[in-house]
């Protein structure tokens, strides 16, 4: 385009800007990016961009620009031709430079209207309804949820750990508008789809397999660093499934997301960062049989098999996750006999009542949520009386409980508290918070 | 000689930086030049817009074509107008 305005072929193209693919035949093609390019081209003051026809809904979620679209190098250079002003009109939202020309066929392309108007595309994942009995597990399931905590899971195979993992973007507020165009631009840079049609607002769920590579999880590729699961699991949830039996250099990679947020990707061109705020969920067999828990009779395994095998997760990843719950297999008759579980829509209504509690508490520190809270505020500003604390204080004092420990015990007393709508943590909330959390710790070590 | 304009964005992670693309046509002998950067899938670039062009009905002139991407510092890569770094 630019050429052609040497030429002087073309004019006013020198405020626009241009994003699509041009093919050899002179077809503009969609291209991944549109929706982040979009949104950095109206933050830099552009009024006008162009893009391919099949990117036009993507780069029109972007609010404040006229997005003009073509399907072919020749429409956007008779649109701008000397001498041959676009009409803007008012309301047309997509004016197409393809109608502005005469005498040329427009094929293919489906309609604004057509696409706009199409059903939504049901979101997976499913409902908590489904998951019958395991009541540990789901109130554990919807604490993570209220406090944004992360989880282990460990039990049996078979025991619905991937079922409950599943179930927890459905209990988790649907995202705000910036964190919708924060996750749908990843979309639209490393999603399944060439192109995004709409906002993203539920928290995206992503599920990479224990033999995935280091760059498959965190990103990356010989030219261009791809973002990886991590990212696409941006304000949502990473499920690590079979968490042992991932490489230990993948396990050790989630370290810096975890505890930063964002993952750095170094290339020999120089290093990239990309976002990768997510709650972590790690589901892991008790052994390499998976039958320790429960069923000891079956297991198979040595002692030795027994120890090693939980403590590949340990250190630092393990330090993060405040909430460790065992998932016993569902007996075959509970199963089938007990009611559906509630739903998720029932409760999601109590961890959004939940969540708005800790903004409210929180908002002053810059923090939403408990699972974010650090020592300082917890042991300080926010210590519960020492009444509530005196069974935690006492572990401590044993060596039955380390200080970080002690840190994760409070926050999840304080999400148990807000659940039940207390101002302050109150003794059976320290003590259920210890259950919570201590009961696979003292299955592992004992 | 003469100069035109127009933009486009490359990404870095995802954020995006405005990219302004002049071009140039001078008098000398048919060349294309492709400065600030590209890689290599960049400048394989130079053939598809000469063929877009000619495809289009609207061919560029055999003469000297420099085409310069700015800011120079932010590598870039892609085949599209959205670059990628
Ligand atoms: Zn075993």
């Amino acid at each position: 385009m630019s050429a052609w305005a040497a030429e002087g072929m073309v004019v006013g193209t020198e405020r626009v800007v241009f994003l699509a693919e041009l093919g050899l035949d002179g077809r503009l093609r969609p291209v991944r990016g549109v929706l982040p390019a979009v949104a950095a081209a109206v933050r830099a003051g552009v009024e006008t961009v162009v893009v391919s026809r099949e990117n036009a809904h993507e780069a029109a979620l972007v609010p404040g620009v006229e997005v003009l679209t073509a399907s072919h190098a020749v429409e956007v250079a008779w649109a701008f031709s000397r001498g041959n002003r676009v009409r803007r009109e008012v309301g047309d939202r997509f004016p197409d430079l393809d109608e502005r020309m005469p005498d040329r066929h427009v094929g293919g392309a489906a309609s604004v209207e057509e696409s706009r108007d199409a059903a939504p595309v049901p979101e997976a994942g499913g409902d908590l309804a489904e998951v019958r009995g395991q009541h540990e597990a789901r109130f554990a399931l919807e604490v993570a949820a209220a406090g944004g905590h992360h989880l282990l899971l460990v039990g049996a195979p078979g025991a619905g750990k991937t079922m409950l993992a599943e179930r927890l973007p459905g209990i988790l507020p649907p995202l705000g508008d910036d964190a919708a165009m924060e996750v749908t631009a990843i979309e639209s840079v490393a999603g399944d789809a060439a192109t995004v049609g709409r906002l993203r607002r539920r928290p995206p769920f992503e599920a990479p397999h224990h033999s995935a590579s280091t760059a498959a999880v965190v990103g990356g590729g010989a030219r261009i660093a791809r973002p990886g699961a991590v990212t696409r699991a941006h304000c949502g949830v990473l499920f690590v499934d079979e968490a042992p039996e991932f490489q230990r250099r993948v396990l050790d990679s989630l370290r810096q997301p975890v505890e930063t947020g964002v993952i750095s990707l170094h290339r020999a061109a120089g290093s990239v960062t990309y976002p990768a705020r997510f709650q972590l969920i790690m589901a892991a067999n008790p052994c390499p049989c998976g039958m320790a828990l429960g069923r000891a009779g079956e297991c198979s395994c040595s002692v030795a098999q027994r120890r090693g095998y939980l403590a590949k997760l340990s250190g630092p990843l393990l330090d993060r996750i405040d909430l460790q719950v065992q998932v016993d297999r569902p007996r075959s008759a509970s199963m089938t006999l007990d009611e559906p579980g509630e739903s998720s829509a029932a409760v999601l209504d109590r961890v959004l009542a939940a969540r708005a509690v800790q903004q409210d508490r929180l908002g002053r520190w810059e923090l939403r949520m408990n699972s974010q809270a650090p020592m300082g505020l917890l042991t300080g500003a926010l210590r519960p009386a020492s009444a509530a604390t005196a069974a935690l204080d006492a572990a401590l004092d044993r060596g039955g409980l380390s200080l970080r420990g002690y840190v994760r015990v409070l926050r999840l007393a304080w999400t148990l508290t807000d659940m039940a709508g207390r101002t302050s943590p109150e003794a059976e909330d320290v003590d259920a918070a210890m259950q919570l959390r201590q009961s696979t710790e003292e299955r592992r070590t004992g | 000689m003469s100069m035109g304009r127009s933009r486009g964005v490359v990404l870095v992670g995802m954020q995006g930086h405005l990219i302004d693309v002049e071009s140039d046509i001078g008098q000398s002998l048919p060349a294309f030049v492709l400065l600030g950067l590209p890689d290599a899938s960049l400048r394989e670039s130079q053939d598809r817009i000469r063929s877009a062009a000619r495809n289009s009905g609207i061919d560029l002139p055999a003469r000297r074509l420099t085409v310069n991407l700015l800011p120079a510092s932010l590598p870039k890569s892609g085949r599209g107008w959205i670059w990628r770094s």
